[in-house]
């Protein structure tokens, strides 16, 4: 979110929600993320007037975010603007209250931690570590900076570099440690090296000036100095690995992980387990080369592994990217195995391409579903079919590929009648200042002839049709509103409810009952437009519907 | 003017202010428990003693943590006053922590290197570092979730549901009987044995686990294990995503699916419980909803009757939104999840209609 829409969303939820669930809410921007049960624990701890029903507030919260294995994550800018307000709001505390919500974050992690030594649950352990590391750095920013700067210097010693991680601790910081800006860009920058990012990790370095970092008692080297010297051995080291794996074959083989950004979390626990397990895992493709094409990289990189995992989350179908390397490992004829990080119940559908699916929705799955994975790969290693790498192309997708690595970009279809031109710009504006792209037919096309060809596809491309219903619609059933009613309901007709949501918005109180629109406008619920309001509301409405898109296999809004 | 008598105002402080339920006879066992030496002779001990003697919950623990942290009285000096004995040790521990703290960060002017610790990279090659957290000197918290029906209230509440009806192999005497029959015949020929009372209500609840139901999932395991404890006849536990329909799911993780006609016919003569918030919690009012949760209601209405729906969202929110629309259904009523909701269910599944 943008700083403004942060804003907007905020108050919006705090008009819609009450004082109890916006107070909730700010001390729930402490952590970095959190599951329901810590949510519940700062209610009762922090917010006695809060009843529970504000937990469920919170949670569905339009900048709340589900990120998978029972954990929520606010969006970035939407946190900041939460703890900014956290301690104005108890003024006269002894105590700030970031700082006691702090404590009691490093509380419940001994307490979760005394829990978890049963359950080995890595991912758990990996989210309490760098819960310590926020809880830390509220409490004692100077403490922590040191700590960490301690931590980047002795994991870039030797040979310990390969075997630590910082993923995700710099973003976790960024808000506690904002005064230490060379720190955090430092720690990216080694995040990004670890993660095999090298373009972003030079960028992040180069960024800072070539001199030795103190922090505290910690001298880090110069980011210059840990950049050069040891990124191309570690690259050659890396070929190396990849030769002698070549001539050795793994016992599971090499898998291929897709994933969308929102299983970040999960796809960081799965990595190094697969390869602590002997799984050579084949790194999405970097930077390519001048004049190759991006599916080609995808596709070289798809056709080098054994198995093709797909991390399947309920964002899934809203991902281009994720889609085109599922069509290249079937063009491929690489077996494809789901991890459903979601509820099975919400990521499955006959859209979706699935040959064997596991259940990681739940941590206590892991275990269990790692066993299964294993097997799996075992009994696929090195039965993939070799093939010629020009066979499988698909031209058509490459557009996507190249424009969008990771999210399609949430277009509105707006359709209405003439007369009511003045309303559709005021909602366009709307919408376009809160992020969305919003097409419409009697804004964009110039002439008949396009009319035919384009409509149709930018309602196809479309996430929400968005039909303004009034009076008008009484008139003669033809024209090019009709039209674009008619190939909506067209689309939910021969695709199914899940390719497009759509939602008639009603400007006035003419009886529309008689106005024959097309039966799927009658059997959804509709949207009443009379004041300032309900325009406010409408855009929380569409946001929702956007961020949900992918969630829901059904037509429905408030 | 009388002197104050020791722990005086902070007794009335927890009883008027605080609410906590204590009595004359709570103090005089902390005045005699402090006459015998009992307490220390600082804060830290006279807090300890009050934690045992005047605590009972979690949340009175936490409340009188935070008023020993909040408030100067009664000083260490007062505490070794009342016991007749000088003061403890280790007067003021707060301010010897940071005295001791400020020791260690300037002695010898270099600030120590901390030696950092990576989590064990047994299982996966990779470990995270692990920041040093200085336990010392916290609040007292919570750390215990509070369902919004407790274990123990979901027990007794299941207990109510009693359709008790003696069936099954005659084992228990009945005395009455018995005595008619020897006085009628003279003389006994056998004792007169009865079946056994038992309980044949019988529960099917289903419990919606969709994301919208997030915040309550805590209460999951609870439910089950007061349905194992609750003496039904019959409490079976099904789970559905956002509406109750084909399939049923054994396990919240909505694997290990059922046929509803296979629950039909396994579970015929049941009532019906639903958990759910009906679309409250997202404030929404979908027609797809609404219709799916009538089309299964009108489903098994024949063979699981009657039906009650408890929605943890309360009344209030249910306007506008699909709970609002399904609360009306004439087949299923809709109440609270809450402890009273959860009787006047259960009193509509027994028949009867409480106020």
């Amino acid at each position: 979110m943008r700083p403004l829409e942060a804003y907007e969303t905020v108050m919006r939820f705090a008009a819609e929600r009450g004082e109890p669930a916006l107070r909730l809410a700010l001390h729930a921007a402490v952590p970095q993320s959190f599951r329901p049960s810590f949510l519940h624990l700062l209610r009762l701890n922090f917010v006695g007037a809060a009843s529970h029903e504000a937990e469920a507030d919170v949670l569905l919260a339009p900048f709340c975010e589900y990120t998978g294995g029972g954990y929520y994550q606010f969006d970035p800018e939407a946190r900041r603007l939460l703890l900014d307000q956290l301690d104005p709001a108890y003024p006269g505390e002894k105590v700030s209250r970031v700082q006691r919500v702090a404590d009691f974050l490093v509380t419940y992690i001994e307490s979760e931690r005394g829990r978890l030594s049963a359950d080995q649950d890595r991912l758990a352990e990996d989210y309490l570590a760098i819960q310590s590391w926020v809880a830390l750095a509220f409490l004692q920013p100077e403490t922590a900076a040191t700590q960490l700067a301690a931590a980047l210097d002795q994991g870039t010693q030797g040979e310990v570099a390969a075997r630590v991680q910082f993923s995700g601790l710099a973003s976790a910081l960024s808000v506690p440690l904002v005064k230490y800006p060379k720190l955090l860009t430092y720690a990216a920058g080694i995040e990004a090296m670890e993660q095999g990012r090298a373009d972003d990790a030079a960028s992040l370095l180069e960024r800072l000036p070539d001199e030795e970092i103190r922090i505290g008692g910690v001298t880090l080297r110069s980011p210059r100095k840990l950049l050069t010297p040891r990124d191309r051995p570690r690259e050659e080291r890396e070929q190396e690995e990849q030769r002698t794996e070549k001539a050795a074959p793994s016992r599971y083989g090499s898998c291929f992980i897709s994933y969308p950004r929102s299983s970040q979390n999960f796809v960081d626990w799965l990595r190094p387990t697969l390869q602590s397990r002997g799984v050579r895992d084949v790194p999405t493709p970097g930077s390519r080369r001048e004049g190759q094409a991006a599916t080609d990289i995808i596709a070289e990189t798809v056709r080098s592994a054994d198995t093709f995992l797909l991390v399947l989350s309920k964002s899934f179908r809203s991902n281009a990217r994720m889609k085109l390397e599922v069509e290249l490992a079937q063009k491929a004829g690489r077996l494809i195995i789901s991890l459903m990080v979601d509820p099975p119940r919400e990521v499955l559908g006959s859209d979706i391409p699935v040959t064997t699916a596991i259940d990681f929705s739940r941590p206590e799955n892991y275990e269990k579903g790692l066993a299964t994975l294993l097997e799996l790969l075992e009994a696929n290693a090195g039965l993939a079919p070799q093939i010629a790498p020009e066979a499988e192309e698909p031209a058509q997708l490459e557009a996507d590929a190249e424009s969008d690595p990771a999210v399609v970009e949430p277009v509105i279809y707006l359709s209405y009648f003439l007369e009511d031109r003045n309303v559709a710009h005021r909602l366009r504006q709307d919408w376009e200042w809160g992020g969305f792209t919003v097409f419409e037919a009697h804004w964009t096309l110039k002439s008949a002839e396009e009319l035919d060809d384009r409509f149709q596809n930018q309602i196809e491309r479309s996430a929400v049709f968005v039909a303004l219903l009034s009076r008008h619609a009484l008139s003669a059933e033809q024209g090019l509103v009709w039209m674009e009613l008619r190939h909506a309901a067209n689309i939910i007709k021969e695709q199914g409810p899940s390719s497009l949501v759509i939602l008639p918005v009603v400007l006035d109180d003419t009886n529309l009952m008689e106005a024959g629109l097309p039966d799927i406008f009658y059997r959804t619920d509709w949207f009443h437009l009379r004041s300032d309001e309900d325009l406010r509301r409408l855009v929380g409405v569409i946001r929702e519907i956007v961020r949900e898109r992918g969630q829901s296999h059904r037509n429905q809004f408030a | 003017m009388d002197p104050e008598l020791p722990l005086e105002r902070l007794f009335l402080h927890l009883v008027n202010d605080r609410g906590f339920p204590l009595t004359v006879r709570d103090y005089e066992d902390a005045l005699r428990a402090l006459a015998l030496g009992y307490g220390g002779h600082d804060r830290q001990g006279l807090l300890r003693l009050l934690e045992t003697l005047w605590v009972r919950t979690e949340e009175e623990s936490r409340q009188l943590g935070l008023l020993f942290r909040e408030i100067p009285f009664p000083t260490d000096a007062e505490i070794a006053a009342w016991m007749d004995g000088e003061p403890g040790p280790s007067q003021e521990t707060g301010e010897d922590r940071d005295e001791s703290a400020d020791s260690r960060e300037t002695s010898g002017g270099e600030v120590p290197v901390p030696q950092i610790q990576f989590s064990a990279p047994t299982q996966s090659g990779l470990g995270l570092p692990q920041a040093q957290v200085d336990p010392s000197g916290r609040e007292p918290f919570i750390l215990h979730p509070r369902p919004p029906v407790s274990l123990r209230s979901l027990i007794v509440t299941w207990r109510r549901f009693r359709r008790a009806s003696r069936s099954g192999p005659k084992v228990e005497l009945d005395l009455a009987a018995t005595i008619a029959e020897q006085s009628r015949r003279g003389y006994l020929a056998e004792p007169v044995f009865v079946p056994a009372r038992r309980n044949l209500a019988r529960l099917v609840v289903l419990v919606d686990v969709s994301p919208s139901m997030a915040a309550w999932r805590s209460l999951n395991p609870a439910l089950a294990e007061s349905l194992r404890e609750g003496r039904l006849g019959l409490a079976a536990l099904y789970y559905f995503h956002n509406v109750p329909d084909e399939p049923l799911y054994q396990t919240e993780t909505l694997t290990r699916p059922v046929p509803v006609g296979d629950l039909l016919e396994w579970h015929a003569g049941s009532t019906l419980l639903i958990v759910s918030d009906a679309g409250a919690a997202r404030g929404r009012r979908d027609r797809e909803r609404i219709e799916g949760t009538r089309q299964f209601l009108d489903r098994v209405s024949g063979a699981w009757n009657p039906a009650a729906w408890v929605n943890p969202m309360p009344r209030r929110r249910w306007k506008g939104t699909s709970a609002e629309r399904i609360a009306r259904f004439s087949n299923v009523t809709m109440t609270e999840l809450n402890e009273d909701g959860l009787v006047q269910a259960i009193d509509l599944l027994r028949g009867r209609r409480s106020a």
